[in-house]
């Protein structure tokens, strides 16, 4: 039997993590959706009704689709599964790999330091530290600092002189 | 309408030097996520605060046509609808540049946005009373059917899974939601944060779900080193081309001018219902829909620009906004001493003719200034995943916090461009999420109207539909809508095609 790739593998475990948050968070809506809903006496033009409306309908979408989920899991060849969080573990790795994981991390720190930093170093180093983390052609480094002090200058230009937005 | 003074103001050379300016900002501004129309419009209201109404208005005019159109450049180009009207633009416009024809899909969408916006034009000239007395007879029941006709609309056009886009509209609906309840004042899943209370930017949603979630996509594939070549040979459709879509064209226009002329609706729903209309009645597209079908730009093209020029015939006619930037219109027209309506175009015709004949030269200097640099602009796509990909994530960052000053909105951002990341990957469509924020208010607060107005009672809210010829009409395109989207139909649909 031809051994399947980890794309394959851990296909189910990678949509049953996803619809396991969407259906965790439908339930979580209804649940807080019927206490509002409760606190306006169940009034049908106040504002508890919607949400209640639109979360009763997120689970029932979520469960059919946790059905149909389920009933394509039976119909398929079943893979070798190493435990269930192994296979969810795996799933994640597969979905993001590390350089979207780091690319992400240096995403999250640019935010994280725009505000004590300001804006022009901090987009100068997240502009120059991503492009050398991901650029497969391998420009020059001197090409990569001019390119990121051009597009944070064009920014700060667009931004804050022309919209005058106020940037950190 | 005293078309003398459409004349009299279009042929004065400041007036028209300032709706030529006006296009173009707009058009850039509309091209870079995190800008809009609408934000740029407040801002020319402090800058034209001292200025006389006439050259303001046409500084706001141009940018409102330039804007509108500008949202499908980073859409063809980044896969980022620069506003949501673009959504559909983005489905067969990407695909396109994929196949290096970004140029190609550029030209047709100034085309397209030229056609439909003197289509619109042309309505509101010599329409406008008829088309807003129509549009007044829409009851708040009628609004609600519109909204889900958008939601069923675009569950429809998103992916394979016709319950895992309902679900997206829905997810979009409740997160609508959150916030204090501008009836009631109750504060909705807002967990005591104050950012919260005032409910979550749609367009910080936006940006995260195309933006920085396909940032992050085209980050795992860099490894593939896929090369999107431009051609950029062929700019310009040609005659016979246009002609050839004409006809498509014309529907969307008209559909666009008149979902447009609807208070509070805009070209957003417009351009997915022309996309929806392009999609079936289009027998046998030379390219599948998805994959970059000539026809799924056209439609929605010429349908949001249309809008633009039905967004002011309910201001004109009656002092009601279209959308959100005739909304900042009105308010420019105040600040200036002016209340739109029916007494503006009898005492002040030259104000009405600004805003007519603006409209009308605005979008013939859409054509010009559309097709300059396309070449350039289409280069874009060929630049190194690895230079591109974070300058476009820098963008959503600074995009995001240019909304409103606050970190917060960046944070909302980087979460869904998280989520929508996950969602992209297993065929959820991002795109009804995002419409369903959008659509949360239009639909909650017309369908508490109609609930308050049958005094709570859903029977005869529900029986209220078959007692006026729109709603019925909207109601039954919904059903058909859901039901051409189940199993069972489009089994019947397949079996049939397989027998021809």
């Amino acid at each position: 039997m031809e051994e399947k790739s980890r794309e394959e593998r851990t296909l189910f475990y990678r949509e049953l993590t996803l619809w396991l948050v969407l259906a965790a968070f439908s339930i979580w809506a209804f649940g807080n959706s019927i206490l509002i809903w409760k606190s306006k006496k169940f009034a049908v033009s106040s504002c508890g009704t919607f949400p209640v409306v639109l979360s009763g309908l997120m689970l029932i979408f979520s469960f059919a689709i946790g059905v149909s989920l389920f009933r394509r899991r039976k119909k398929e060849e079943k893979t070798e599964t190493k435990g269930f969080f192994r296979g969810i573990l795996e799933g994640f790795q597969e979905e993001m790999p590390g350089h979207v994981g780091i690319s992400l991390l240096i995403a999250v720190g640019y935010v994280a330091v725009i505000h004590p930093v300001g804006y022009v170093p901090a987009t100068l180093l997240f502009l120059v530290g991503e492009m050398l983390y991901l650029d497969q052609k391998k420009h020059k480094f001197w090409m990569l600092i001019l390119t990121a002090a051009g597009i944070t200058l064009a920014f700060y230009l667009i931004f804050v002189k022309l919209f005058r937005v106020r940037l950190p | 309408m005293d078309y003398s003074a459409i004349f009299t103001v279009i042929t004065d050379p400041k007036l028209v030097a300032l709706l030529f300016l006006g296009v173009l900002g707009g058009m850039y501004i509309g091209a870079i996520p995190g800008l809009s129309g609408t934000m740029a419009a407040s801002l020319l209201i402090s800058f034209t605060y001292s200025w006389d109404v006439l050259p303001a208005l046409a500084v706001m005019v141009g940018v409102h046509v330039g804007a509108v159109y500008g949202g499908s450049r980073s859409a063809i180009l980044l896969n980022i609808p620069g506003a949501p009207a673009a959504i559909a633009t983005a489905m067969e416009g990407y695909p396109l540049a994929k196949k290096g024809q970004a140029a190609k899909a550029i030209g047709i969408t100034v085309m397209q946005s030229v056609l439909g916006g003197l289509i619109g034009c042309l309505i509101l000239l010599l329409a406008t009373e008829h088309v807003a007395k129509f549009a007044l007879q829409f009851a708040a029941r009628d609004y609600v059917l519109l909204g889900m006709m958008g939601l069923v609309l675009i569950a429809s056009l998103g992916g394979n899974s016709f319950l895992k886009s309902l679900l997206c509209g829905a997810l979009g609906l409740f997160i609508g939601c959150i916030g204090l309840d501008a009836v009631d004042g109750v504060k909705r899943f807002t967990f005591g944060i104050p950012y919260l209370y005032g409910g979550i930017n749609y367009v910080a949603i936006m940006i995260g779900v195309f933006g920085f979630a396909e940032a992050l996509s085209q980050i795992r594939d860099i490894h593939l080193n896929i090369e999107m070549k431009q051609d950029v040979g062929k700019v310009r459709p040609d005659f016979k081309e246009v002609l050839h879509y004409f006809p498509l064209a014309l529907r969307c226009s008209l559909l666009g001018t008149f979902v447009g002329a609807l208070p509070g609706t805009g070209g957003d729903i417009a351009a997915l219902m022309a996309y929806d209309h392009a999609k079936r009645s289009t027998k046998n597209p030379k390219v599948p829909f998805g994959e970059g079908a000539i026809e799924g730009l056209v439609a929605p093209e010429s349908a949001n620009n249309a809008a633009v020029g039905g967004a002011y015939i309910p201001v004109l006619a009656f002092g009601i906004p279209g959308d959100g930037y005739c909304a900042i219109v009105i308010g420019a027209l105040g600040i200036h001493g002016l209340n739109p309506g029916p007494a503006l175009m009898m005492n002040q015709p030259e104000v009405v003719g600004i805003i007519a004949g603006g409209l009308l030269l605005a979008n013939i200097f859409l054509l010009p200034i559309g097709f300059s640099g396309i070449r350039v602009f289409a280069k874009i796509v060929e630049i190194p995943r690895g230079i591109l990909m974070p300058i476009v994530m820098a963008l959503c960052v600074i995009g995001s916090y240019a909304l409103n000053g606050n970190i917060i909105d960046v944070c909302v951002m980087l979460f869904f461009g998280f989520l929508g990341y996950f969602m992209k990957r297993h065929d959820y469509p991002v795109g009804s999420m995002v419409l369903g924020v959008i659509l949360c208010s239009l639909i909650e607060r017309n369908m508490r109207r109609d609930w308050n107005l049958t005094h709570d009672s859903l029977w005869a809210s529900f029986t209220g539909i078959f007692s006026s010829p729109i709603s019925i009409v909207l109601f039954a395109v919904v059903v058909a809508m859901v039901i051409g989207q189940t199993p069972f139909w489009r089994n019947r649909k397949k079996r049939k095609e397989k027998a021809k």
